[in-house]
């Protein structure tokens, strides 16, 4: 049942309740270990089927600032709820392919790129997907049924096989295709991206903070805003500094700290814990932290059909064209990419399609919205150092913290790959007949990885293959900042994994040899 | 009933001008637009409607972008009177295509981003709009689309081997 803990208790304190946060404190829970979980946000409740009015319920809406190709006001698409960006997601669970694990052999002679490879071993990999795709009911895997296809689905597909492509598939998505773990099936309600209504769909709040709550070890404190992280005399986070529900500033004891607020906010809590022994944030000695950025190679495709679609019937990214993954240097470009089907409602195709369009013809296209069909484009995207999370050197936050700049310039390989990428979903759409056809601008980002990178040894990166701070020995990356590439893959399904591993390795540390 | 300019001011008063050109409890009240002088508000509305020009679009839709706007009352009156100097006249006197030439010419000021997004809200988060034009919305009420047109498409060309064929 669940417990409170005092302040001065030394507990493992997670910053951050989404997937990575929520995934290794069930695991730290589960094994006797005194979690606190600290989330910015708050529960969700009264979900409603209708994505305008839960948009600011479920959004990370305090201010960032994009700079380079990102939306200036709205460069990310995060969540600030209980269960994190997983109440938002659309629950696309791939596994990064095991050839993307060793960017470097393809991506390595770019100019210009900080491309390392993964340290941590395939097999591991595999083993922790493996728990991770039974853990959160993965359709495609373990017997479960893929989901049925929709309009949507039988467009994209229609549209790959009319140019020749084959490898479209149903791809494996984190909702239940059958009822099970205590949650319903899919009704395909078409809302999945404004909480599911029905609890079909994985989340971290409905799976393990649920798990992690039934045990005798873990207390989640939602609307508790992290400030900082401290240390000690010997260079061991000793405290988190926060702002409770009543915005009144709270020091938690940590034994140790997993850092899971996100790629954007985990790299900004450590920039904003700067301290005379470590004057450019906490665990950044190495200078990597907020760096080498990565958020795919990414490009929205919009069509107008010759007949209706409806694509707001269901769940999206269902289908992939996966004919593009292998990389192939006769494209004109290195890595990979796929296409994954998806549908707007009305306000959403106004802001994701055209935004600052308006007049006749545009009523026209809006008009026809039945008729509408979308992919995204989705590809490997090539870590530079000079793409990352940054403090303004002035703006400040409701908080009187530095507001976060977000900073991201395609990479020349990117910018070849997602011309490569339209132009095929442009022959894929016309080849159907489609009546008009439109690239829409580069939305916010929504898949946001590698700003506190793993790597194999502290010159490259910020934590060891266990996610744990080359620096800092307590403190552990628990979110999608630990990633050493992007992969072509939604990251989710990843994240889980990793975190999942890393609970056993805590666990193994708390409890062996090594005092933690 | 009508809302008065303080209750609007008295209600609206955390809100930002998106959040009320949405609203769809004050949707139904009748709305004063007080804040502007006739001239401005009729402006003002036959911008929003040559910005979405979606027809059969119920009049309110345009009101309401006008009256979500009152919150930025200086920007909008300036605007306006921009307008109506670049018609060198009344911009509402002006043929419609020369409307839409000085809209262009507007289109990057606070002022016309302003109202673009008032309207674009105001008219595409209506329930009315979404039937005019085939947006079907919530599915919830009747269990979701799995049985309801999930995949009834009819114009696809058909591939034999085709993926998944229907339910598993």
């Amino acid at each position: 049942m669940s417990r409170t803990f005092a302040h001065d208790e030394r507990v493992v304190v997670v910053i951050g309740s989404g997937a990575g946060g929520a995934t290794v404190s069930r695991g730290l829970a589960q094994a006797g270990i005194d979690v606190v979980c600290l989330e910015a946000g708050d529960h969700l409740t009264d979900i409603v089927t209708d994505n305008q009015a839960m948009f600011p319920r479920l959004t990370w809406l305090d201010r960032r600032i994009g700079s380079g190709e990102l939306p200036p006001g709205f460069p990310v698409w995060s969540g600030k709820n209980v269960g994190g960006t997983t109440l938002h997601w659309t629950a696309s669970a791939p596994r990064i392919p095991d050839a993307e694990f060793t960017p470097s052999r393809y991506f390595g002679e770019l100019p210009g790129v900080s491309v390392i490879d993964w340290p941590v071993p395939l097999a591991e990999m595999h083993h922790y997907y493996a728990l991770a795709e039974q853990d959160m009911g993965v359709t495609g895997t373990n017997g479960w049924p893929h989901l049925p296809p929709s309009n949507n689905f039988r467009v994209l597909e229609a549209a790959a096989r009319s140019i020749g492509l084959s490898k479209v598939v149903r791809g494996n998505m984190a909702i239940n295709s059958v009822a099970r773990d205590g949650r319903p099936a899919c009704r395909q309600l078409g809302f999945c991206v404004s909480g599911c209504a029905v609890q079909a769909k994985w989340t971290a709040a409905n799976t393990p903070l649920v798990q992690a709550q039934a045990t005798d070890h873990f207390e989640l404190r939602p609307r508790s805003f992290v400030l900082r992280v401290e240390h000690d005399a010997q260079g061991r986070a000793d405290q988190v500094v926060y702002l409770d529900a009543e915005g009144q500033m709270q020091r938690q004891k940590a034994r140790a700290v997993c850092m899971a607020a996100n790629a954007i906010d985990t790299p900004r809590i450590l920039l904003n814990s700067d301290s005379a022994k470590f004057p450019a944030g906490l665990a950044n000695g190495s200078g990597h932290v907020g760096r080498h950025y990565t958020k795919h190679t990414f490009a929205i495709v919009l069509a107008i059909m010759p007949g209706p679609v409806h694509m707001n019937r269901g769940t999206d990214n269902l289908g992939h064209v996966n004919d593009f993954v292998v990389e192939d240097a006769a494209r004109g470009f290195r890595g990979g990419l796929k296409f994954e089907q998806v549908g707007f409602d009305p306000v959403t195709l106004s802001n994701l399609a055209r935004p600052g369009a308006w007049g006749r013809q545009y009523a026209d296209q809006l008009r026809q919205y039945a008729n509408f069909t979308a992919l995204l484009v989705v590809g490997e995207d090539p870590a530079q150092a000079s793409n990352g999370v940054s403090l303004h050197p002035t703006e400040k936050d409701q908080h009187g913290m530095p507001v976060t700049v977000v900073h991201y310039a395609s990479h020349d390989n990117a910018r070849r790959m997602r011309e490569f990428g339209v132009a095929r979903a442009h022959e894929m759409y016309a080849a159907l007949g489609a009546t008009e056809i439109f690239e829409g601008p580069l939305p916010p980002s929504t898949h946001n990885m590698g700003t506190c990178r793993m790597a194999a040894s502290g010159d490259l990166g910020v934590c060891d293959p266990q996610g744990r701070s080359f620096e800092v020995p307590n403190l552990f990356f628990s979110d999608g900042s630990v990633f050493a590439s992007s992969g072509s893959s939604n990251p989710t399904l990843t994240i889980v994994a990793l975190a999942t591993r890393q609970a056993e390795h805590i666990r193994e540390l708390m409890q062996g040899k090594m005092s933690l | 009933m009508t809302t008065t300019r303080r209750e609007l001011l008295a209600t609206a008063a955390q809100l930002p001008v998106l959040l009320l050109a949405a609203h769809p409890v004050l949707a139904q009240l009748a709305l004063d637009t007080s804040a502007f002088t006739d001239h401005q508000a009729a402006t003002l509305k036959r911008l929003a409607w040559l910005m979405f020009p979606i027809k059969g679009v119920a009049d309110s839709r345009y009101e309401q972008a006008v009256w979500a706007l009152q919150l930025r009352p200086d920007v909008m009156t300036a605007g306006v009177a921009a307008l109506d100097e670049l018609a060198q006249g009344r911009f509402l006197d002006l043929p419609e295509e020369r409307q839409i030439a000085l809209m262009k010419e507007m289109e990057t000021s606070d002022f016309f981003i302003t109202a673009l997004d008032a309207a674009r809200i105001a008219v595409l988060n209506d329930k009315a709009t979404w039937a005019l034009i085939g947006y079907e919305g919530s599915s919830l009420e009747f269990g979701g689309y799995l049985d309801h047109g999930l995949e009834d498409i009819s114009w696809l060309p058909s591939f034999p081997d085709a993926e998944g064929a229907g339910h598993e």
